[in-house]
């Protein structure tokens, strides 16, 4: 186990390395002074220069690669100049809200996808069943700004239940409890808008492991033996059609994360994704390179976790290959 | 084994399923009424009606007008083409990226699979909004960036595909024997083994247009992708920005939403369909959201295709 965990460790960190060169070139490449609004625009152009050639401004790609990778594995991802604080603070500062909305997300996700797969899944190819398979392929086919939208319009606008944006009632300065119900209040349209899409995968896998397994030769065994259809269920059925699902949670963790951007956009949640987009508007290098590797290097350990999970509930995989 | 002789009646299952019908048959409407817009509307879709602005749907405006006085049906359809343009060309560029990279992978094997295929992890790795519109922001919106933007991003999972498929193939008796005989490496994926695996990639095609016209509408929502005055259905819905809009003035941002969502759902139907008689091995759906395993060649186990005994 050991081993198989290391070499998954050693292949991790050539894509990880390979990812920020890619993202640092990509992100250099940007047209556009970024330094503009921090000078002072009297300044002389001697000045300018010097001041230019502090920052490192005038260094060879090579060198302003390596003293960023230098820098950004001690945690220091460098300094926005648009916020004024360092990057690794301000993302800091987002990235509470974006796991509140993905994890409330997820929390959807799996309450609702659990029994409707497993429904699916026993009552495979009859009517309920296509009804619901239907359901799934729409939640597929709408984009979810546009769900988002749509949820603003009926609950937010017309209905006047819920509100359409931020995180908590501007003025309202609600604590305790009150403050509890009052960010609740704000997460649930963009937390059904974010689920939506991965209720319809989750349950789908579900459907096919359930009604997979199903027709295996030991749970027929254990029927012709006398189980109880509880029992088998609960017992063999469940536990097996479950595994992939382990894959596709930590899987959907950071898509769930940089999935995030429209939902956030749409609904003003101070998370990642609107951070991204305004680091994107404002052309902040710093903050948007230290964004991006962020995400990548949620990617990459969530897949690893994908990996040894996998491989602690099935135990062929660590001898596959 | 050829593909000529097995068409027909791949037609004829097609055919009979009810999800392909379904499915071809909004995407035949959709398609050609965007393609047959100067004859459905009067108005060109930069057409300006002054006495008109934001208007409700009435006065011979079907859909209404937007701000700046412009008929919102006849920018629906023209959008039409925009949208499936961007769908359509990005996949072409997905596929040609994706099946030559996996193509050489799996038929090379060797050191040139193992850098090829790191490579496809490092870009699976890629959060793809958050690269999407960094390089929209680099390159500018235009129609043609956006179907670079999402070409570049999503070929990966092609790529994977056909490595797998042709590692399956490569060691087939027709094709030692293409090479016994001195066939050339180009004619015998070309021939022998692209043809052979076109299933796998054209279901993986269909539904990459699906991803495409998702992403356009998503990049050209902020305002990062198809840029005006050119309609497209993605920056028809950038007006729903606005509350007002989004509360009040529905014929704006509705039809090219509802459009999108059929467009989208005519093409998963088809997907579906032509997975279930050219792949048959687990639906679409499980095919084309193979979760991304990018650090791990092992393959999610697949379980048994028997048929269910009920209990």
């Amino acid at each position: 186990m050991l081993r198989y965990l290391l070499r998954r460790v050693l292949i991790a960190l050539p894509v990880l390395l390979g990812i920020s060169i890619i993202v640092f070139t990509l992100v250099v490449l940007q047209p556009g002074d970024p330094y503009v609004s921090m000078i002072d625009p009297n300044a002389s152009p001697e000045q300018k220069a010097e001041l230019l050639n502090r920052v490192g401004y005038y260094d060879p790609l090579w060198v302003k690669y390596l003293k960023w990778a230098g820098r950004a594995v001690t945690g220091d991802l460098g300094y926005s100049i648009q916020y004024g604080a360092p990057v690794s603070q301000i993302v800091a500062s987002r990235v509470g809200n974006t796991v509140l909305l993905a994890g409330s997300a997820l929390a959807i996700t799996l309450l609702v996808a659990l029994p409707v797969g497993i429904f699916q899944g026993l009552r495979r190819d009859t009517g309920r069943d296509l009804i619901i398979s239907i359901l799934s392929f729409v939640a597929l086919s709408v984009p979810t700004f546009f769900l988002g939208m749509l949820l603003i319009k009926i609950f937010a606008a017309d209905l006047r239940w819920l509100p359409s944006s931020g995180v908590v009632t501007v003025g309202a300065d609600a604590s305790g409890f009150a403050g509890v119900v009052d960010v609740a209040r704000h997460l649930i349209l963009p937390a059904l808008t974010l689920a939506t899409v991965n209720i319809a995968v989750c349950s789908r896998y579900l459907r096919t492991g359930v009604s997979e397994i199903l027709g295996l030769d030991f749970v027929r065994t254990q029927f012709a033996l006398g189980a109880k259809p509880g029992e088998v269920l609960w017992g063999s059925v469940l536990k097996n059609a479950a595994k992939p699902l382990i894959t596709i949670i930590s899987l959907e963790i950071p898509a769930l994360l940089s999935g995030a951007l429209l939902t956030e956009t749409v609904f003003s949640w101070p998370g990642i994704g609107r951070l991204n987009f305004e680091a994107v508007q404002n052309r902040d290098y710093a903050l948007l390179m230290g964004i991006i590797m962020f995400l990548a290097v949620i990617t990459v350990v969530a897949n690893l976790l994908a990996d040894v999970i996998y491989a602690i509930v099935d135990p062929r995989v660590r001898v596959a290959r | 084994m050829s593909t000529t002789d097995t068409t027909p009646r791949v037609w004829h299952r097609l055919l009979r399923q009810p999800l392909f019908v379904t499915g071809a048959s909004i995407l035949a409407v959709i398609i050609a009424a965007a393609l047959a817009a100067p004859l459905l509307t009067s108005f060109g879709p930069n057409e300006i009606d002054l006495a008109h602005l934001e208007a409700p749907p009435g006065n011979g405006h079907l859909l209404g007008t937007d701000a700046l006085g412009r008929d919102v049906f006849s920018r629906l359809l023209h959008g039409g083409r925009i949208s499936v343009l961007v769908g359509i060309a990005a996949v072409l560029l997905q596929v040609i990226i994706g099946v030559s990279v996996g193509a050489a992978a799996g038929y090379f094997g060797g050191r040139i699979d193992t850098v090829l295929m790191r490579f496809t992890e490092i870009v699976m790795c890629f959060p793809f909004y958050a690269i999407a519109i960094t390089l929209a922001a680099l390159f500018g919106a235009s129609v043609w960036n956006v179907i670079l933007i999402i070409g570049i991003l999503n070929w990966t999972g092609l790529a994977r595909l056909v490595r797998a498929e042709l590692l399956s193939l490569r060691e087939r008796e027709y094709v030692l024997a293409a090479r016994a005989v001195g066939a050339r490496p180009l004619r015998v994926i070309g021939t022998h083994l692209l043809r052979n695996a076109y299933g796998p990639i054209l279901v993986n095609a269909t539904l990459a247009v699906a991803g495409g016209i998702l992403a356009e509408a998503a990049l050209s929502f902020l305002g990062l992708g198809v840029a005006q005055p050119d309609p497209s259905w993605g920056n028809m819905l950038t007006a729903a920005q606005s509350m007002r809009v989004l509360s009040s003035e529905w014929w704006l941002w509705i039809p090219p939403g509802a459009a999108i969502v059929l467009m989208v759902l005519a093409i998963n139907l088809v997907g579906e369909a032509l997975a279930t008689t050219l792949a048959p091995r687990g639906g679409a759906l499980l095919r084309d959201l193979q979760p991304r395993r990018a650090l791990s060649a092992n393959p999610i186990p697949r379980l048994s295709n028997r048929k269910r005994v009920t209990p």
